[in-house]
């Protein structure tokens, strides 16, 4: 599971360089996202742009990873495509979750160097 | 997911057509059934193979999009239910495609559905509430939800063992 962080000011960049978080992988995209978020700041942005297959294992773990996070770090998401909206979508999930539109509204803060 | 599910070999890529003496789909493409393994990857393939097949000339990249994911939780339920005690089952599946939809019949030998009966597949209990964190929003139970919500004129059946599940998605459709 290949995710890629940067690292903003008040928040942890991550975006998951694969096209599909399903079945065969969620477990091991939960172990990722507990590993690259540990320790970090308050709000980890999800960035799934090039996510364009999500199944109900991986929003599952999509939600998992949000609950260990704990209640004093956030996890948004943003850049979902057209099929990945759909599903957060239809299961209501995106009212569970802040999604941004792209990552321009998720980042208010001044960029720093990662 | 098991915990060697996801990396193991070749094997479990099997995806092939399962009788090319078999009879003719009606789409005049002569490609028999799938054979699809029960494992994540087997699912992974067989999902990859439908694409391949059915994806319209004419259609961008999403507009298989609910048939993969119709598809893929239907084939996720007979990999973790159904053949739950039999690692190396066999799923075959039938696929059509008339006009903007897609036929699909999907045949498995594993345990039948719990009741005999296809779950309601209602939607888990969620708090709406983002400034809270959710400590009881659900991890699962999508599945049969998301199938419900995208397919069409569900039909189950069990006879001689074999579990038997057709259903239309629509092709182009967000």
């Amino acid at each position: 599971m290949d995710l890629q962080t940067e690292q903003h000011e008040d928040a942890i960049h991550i975006t998951v360089a694969e096209a599909r978080i399903d079945s065969a992988v969620a477990v091991r995209f939960k172990d990722r996202m507990r590993e690259v978020s540990a320790d970090g700041p308050r709000r980890v942005i999800l960035d799934l742009r090039h996510v364009d297959f999500l199944d109900s294992s991986g929003l599952g773990a999509v939600v998992a990873v949000m609950k260990l996070l704990g209640p004093d770090r956030e996890l948004e998401l943003c850049h979902l495509t057209p099929n990945v909206e759909k599903v957060f979508r239809l299961t209501r999930m995106d009212r569970v979750f802040t999604i941004h539109k792209d990552c321009g509204t998720a980042f208010s803060g001044r960029q720093s160097v990662a | 997911m098991t915990p060697n599910g996801p990396e193991r070999g070749d094997r479990d890529l099997a995806v092939k057509p399962a009788d090319r003496d078999g009879p003719a789909q009606p789409d005049g493409m002569g490609d028999g059934p799938l054979v699809v393994a029960s494992t994540p990857l087997g699912v992974r393939h067989a999902l990859a193979e439908m694409r391949t097949r059915h994806t319209p000339a004419n259609g961008g990249d999403e507009s298989l999009g609910m048939a993969e994911t119709v598809l893929a939780e239907v084939l996720n339920n007979i990999v973790e239910h159904a053949y739950k005690r039999h690692p190396a089952g066999r799923i075959e599946l039938h696929i059509d495609r008339l006009d903007r939809r897609l036929r699909i019949d999907v045949r498995d030998r594993g345990a039948q559905m719990p009741g005999g009966t296809l779950p309601l597949g209602t939607l888990p209990d969620i708090q709406d509430d983002p400034e809270t964190c959710p400590d009881d929003a659900p991890e699962g139970g999508f599945g049969w939800f998301l199938i419900r919500a995208m397919a069409r004129d569900i039909q189950y059946s069990r006879e001689n063992g074999e579990n038997r599940l057709t259903f239309w998605v629509p092709i182009g459709e967000r």
